[in-house]
C-alpha cells in the first residue's frame, strides 16, 4: 500500500461513510429519532441490488432505481408503523428499530440460509472498468467513479435543504418542531420524509460501495455502529461535522491499516470506529462541531 | 404502657437507621416469636419474611409463579428425555440473564442493549478459571458474577454521565468491540481467538443422563436463588430507589439520594446475576466462542423482558421460558415437516418470528404480554371460584 493509495482508498470510503452518515445525523437532528435500523437498511440495498445482479434480470441501473424505492418504502412504512405512535417514548422508538433491524438482518439470512460472503461480479456492472494510473499506483477507476458519484449527491442533498421549500420546512422542524407546527407545516409528513431521505441516503451509500467490497448479513451492525461514530464524532445533528467525521474516521482506518504489521493491522484497523465511539462518548458526546447541551 | 412507649422509641431509632441502610423495611408491629423462628439473621433484615412469604403465596401471581415453577421441574423429569432437558437448562438460562436486564434497564431505566458484554465476559471468566486454573466449577461460576460485576463497573463509570440512547448506543458499542477483541487471531495469547475456550470439563464422569439431569436440577436451585434475590431487591427500599432513578432522576437526587452510586450499584447486581447466566451457559455447552457477544444475545433479553413485562422480575422469567421454548418448538417442527432443502433456510425463521413479535408488541402494548394474560387468568378463575 502506497500513500497514494491510502487517499484514494481513504477518500472513497470517507465519501461513502458521509453519505451514511449524513442520513443518520439528518433524523437525529430533525426528529430526535435514533434510528437503530440505519445499518440494515445499507445491507437491505446492498442484497437487493446484489440479488437483481446476480440473477441477471435487470440491467444494472434499473437494479439501484428498485433497489432506491424499496428502501424508500420501507423508510414510509418504519415512520408510520413504527415510530410515529411511541415518538414520544425515546427509548421505545430505540427498541424498535433495533428490532426492525433484527428483523431485516433475519429476513436475509433465512434468504440466503446461512452467513456466505457475498463476492460481487464486477464485470455486471457496466460502469468504470479497468485501472487507471494515479502518480504511479494502479487504483480500480471504479474508486473515482465513487467520490464523484458522493459529491454529485452530497451536493445536491445541501443545495436541497437550503433552497427548496421543503428544506427550509425540515429547518425549520428541527429547530423548533412546536413553533413549526404553528407556523402551518405539517410536522408528521416533514419527519416522514427525512427518514425516508435518510433511508434513501443508506441506499446510495450502500450501492456506491458495494461495487468495491464485499457485504455480509451481520455487517449491518458494523455500519450501524461506523455511521455512530461518525456522527459522534462530528456532533449529532450537524451536518458539516458528520462529513468531516467521515473523512477522519476513514483516512484513520487506512492509515492504521498502513502503519500496523501484517497480522494486526485488519483486527486493528477494524476497531478504530468503536474506540471512537466509546472516547466520544466519555469525553465529549456532543462531537466536534456539535453544541453543547446543558441537560 | 411502658411496652407501648418501647416501640414507639424503636420506631424513632429505626426511622433513623433508615436513611443509612437502604435494605431495611420500615419495622412496624415486629413480634418476638417471629424472630425467634428466623434467627438472629433475618431479624434486622426482613423482620417478618415468614409472613410475607405466606401471603405472596396464596396471592394468585404468587401461586401461579409456584404453579409454573413446578410444572418447570416436573416436566423433565417426568418425560425424560434429554432433549427437554437441554431446553429446560438453556430457558433457565436465559431466564436469570433476562431479570438481570430487567433489572438495570426496567427498573432501573438504564436500558442497554449490549448485555450480551456481560453474559459473555462471564462465561469467558469462568471457563478460563475452569480450564485454565483448575478451579472447581461451583466457585467459578461465583468468579464469573463477580468478574461479571468488574467489568460491569468498567462500563458503568463512563456512562453515569450519559443519558438514554447515549448509554444505549455506548452499550452496544462495547459489547461489539468485546465481539471484536475476542474474535482477533492476532490477539490470540489474550482473549483466545476466534474458537474461543473448548473442551471445559465439567462433570466428566458422569453419564449424559446424570450430568443433565445435574445440570438441570443445579440450574434449577440457582435459578430460584437468583431470581428470589432480584424479587426481594425489587421489593426492598432499595428497589423503590431504583425506580425513582427511572421515573424521575432529578427527584430523586434531590431527596438526597446519592444518584450515582445506586446507578453503579444497579449495573453491578445486573451484572453480576448476568456473568452467573453466562457461566452456567458455558458450563452447559461446554465451549465459549467469541459469537457469545453479538448482538442476537443482546436482543434475546430485550424481546423475553419486553413480551414478558419490562420492570417485573418474575416477568422475565416467563418471557424467557415463552421465547425459548417457542423457537425451540418451532425449529423442530422446522426440521420434522420441511424438506432437507428447505431446513437450513428456515433454521433462522424463529428468530424472525420472534422480531416480528417484539415489533407487534413494542407497538401495541404497554406492559408486554404476561400482565394482561395474568390478569385475565386472575378475573377467571374468580370467576371459577364464584366470586
Amino acid at each position: 500500500m502506497s500513500i497514494i493509495s491510502i487517499l484514494v482508498y481513504g477518500a472513497a470510503l470517507g465519501c461513502v461513510l458521509a453519505v451514511l452518515a449524513v442520513g443518520f445525523s439528518l433524523v437525529y437532528g430533525v426528529g430526535g429519532i435514533i434510528n437503530l435500523s440505519h445499518g440494515a437498511y445499507y445491507i437491505l440495498t446492498a442484497y437487493i441490488v446484489f440479488w437483481f445482479i446476480n440473477a441477471n434480470i435487470v440491467a444494472y441501473p434499473i437494479a439501484i432505481i428498485i433497489g432506491l424505492s424499496l428502501i424508500a418504502l420501507l423508510g414510509i412504512v418504519t415512520y408510520l408503523a413504527l415510530i410515529k405512535p411511541i415518538q414520544h417514548n425515546e427509548i421505545g422508538v430505540m427498541i424498535v428499530t433495533f428490532a426492525l433491524a433484527f428483523l431485516i438482518e433475519q429476513a436475509i439470512l433465512v434468504y440466503e440460509g446461512s452467513k456466505p460472503e457475498e463476492i460481487k461480479d464486477i464485470s455486471l456492472i457496466p460502469f468504470a472498468k479497468g485501472q487507471i494510473n494515479i502518480f504511479g499506483t494502479q487504483i480500480d477507476a471504479q474508486y473515482i467513479v465513487i467520490m464523484i458519484a458522493a459529491v454529485i449527491i452530497l451536493s445536491c442533498l445541501i443545495l436541497f435543504i437550503k433552497k427548496s421549500r421543503i428544506g427550509k420546512a425540515i429547518r425549520a422542524v428541527s429547530q423548533d418542531k412546536d413553533a413549526a407546527k404553528l407556523m402551518g407545516i405539517n410536522v408528521n409528513l416533514i419527519l416522514m420524509f427525512v427518514l425516508t431521505l435518510s433511508a434513501v441516503l443508506a441506499g446510495f451509500a450502500a450501492i456506491l460501495y458495494v461495487s468495491v467490497s464485499p457485504i455480509y448479513p451481520n455487517y449491518g451492525w458494523e455500519y450501524l455502529l461506523i455511521s455512530m461514530s461518525v456522527v459522534l464524532l462530528g456532533g449529532l445533528g450537524s451536518l458539516p461535522g458528520s462529513v468531516i467525521g467521515a473523512f477522519i474516521i476513514s483516512f484513520s482506518r487506512f492509515i492504521c491499516f498502513y502503519l500496523v504489521d501484517i497480522p494486526y493491522n485488519v483486527a486493528y484497523s477494524g476497531i478504530i470506529y468503536l474506540a471512537v465511539i466509546i472516547i466520544m462518548l466519555i469525553f465529549r458526546p456532543c462531537g466536534i462541531l456539535g453544541k453543547k447541551e446543558r441537560t | 404502657m411502658v411496652e407501648k412507649d418501647q416501640n414507639v422509641n424503636e420506631e424513632l431509632v429505626t426511622e433513623k437507621v433508615l436513611t443509612r441502610r437502604p435494605f431495611s423495611i420500615p419495622l412496624k408491629n415486629y413480634s418476638k416469636k417471629t424472630s425467634k423462628r428466623l434467627g438472629i439473621f433475618f431479624k434486622h433484615k426482613i423482620p417478618y419474611a415468614e409472613s410475607e412469604l405466606k401471603s405472596w403465596v396464596r396471592s394468585f401471581r404468587g401461586g401461579i409463579i409456584l404453579l409454573c415453577l413446578f410444572l418447570v421441574t416436573l416436566i423433565p423429569l417426568l418425560l425424560n428425555s434429554i432433549v427437554y432437558f437441554h431446553v429446560f437448562i438453556i430457558a433457565m438460562v436465559y431466564a436469570i440473564y433476562a431479570a438481570s436486564w430487567d433489572l438495570l434497564s426496567g427498573v432501573t431505566g438504564q436500558v442497554s442493549f449490549g448485555h450480551a458484554a456481560f453474559f459473555g465476559l462471564g462465561g469467558y471468566m469462568c471457563a478460563a478459571f475452569v480450564k485454565f486454573l483448575g478451579f472447581h466449577w461451583f466457585p467459578s461460576i461465583i468468579i464469573g458474577g463477580a468478574l461479571g460485576v468488574l467489568f460491569g463497573l468498567i462500563i458503568a463509570i463512563p456512562s453515569l454521565r450519559l443519558k438514554g440512547p447515549y448509554l444505549a448506543l455506548g452499550s452496544l458499542a462495547f459489547s461489539l468491540l468485546m465481539w471484536r477483541l475476542f474474535s482477533m487471531e492476532s490477539l490470540r495469547f489474550l482473549f483466545f481467538g476466534s474458537e474461543g475456550i473448548r473442551n471445559v470439563a465439567f462433570l466428566q464422569s458422569l453419564t449424559l443422563r446424570e450430568k443433565l439431569i445435574t445440570e438441570f436440577i443445579l440450574a434449577l436451585i440457582i435459578m430460584i436463588v437468583c431470581i428470589t434475590i432480584m424479587l426481594v431487591v425489587y421489593n426492598s427500599k432499595l428497589g423503590t430507589i431504583f425506580k425513582g432513578i427511572r421515573d424521575d432522576e432529578y427527584a430523586t437526587e434531590a431527596a438526597g439520594i446519592n444518584v450515582t452510586r445506586y446507578k453503579l450499584l444497579a449495573f453491578c447486581i445486573s451484572a453480576f446475576f448476568a456473568g452467573i447466566a453466562g457461566s452456567i451457559y458455558m458450563l452447559h455447552r461446554g465451549n465459549v466462542k467469541p459469537d457469545i457477544f453479538m448482538s442476537l444475545y443482546s436482543f434475546y433479553p430485550i424481546i423475553m423482558v419486553v413480551v414478558g413485562g419490562i420492570s417485573t422480575i418474575s416477568g422475565a422469567a416467563f418471557g424467557a421460558y415463552f421465547f425459548y421454548v417457542l423457537n425451540e418448538i418451532i425449529t423442530q417442527l422446522c426440521s420434522d415437516f420441511l424438506p432437507s432443502n428447505l431446513q437450513l433456510i428456515f433454521s433462522n425463521i424463529a428468530t424472525l418470528f420472534f422480531a416480528i413479535i417484539l415489533l407487534v408488541v413494542v407497538r401495541f402494548t404497554e406492559r408486554g404480554l404476561m400482565e394482561p394474560a395474568i390478569k385475565r387468568s386472575k378475573d377467571l378463575w374468580d370467576l371459577l371460584r364464584g366470586k
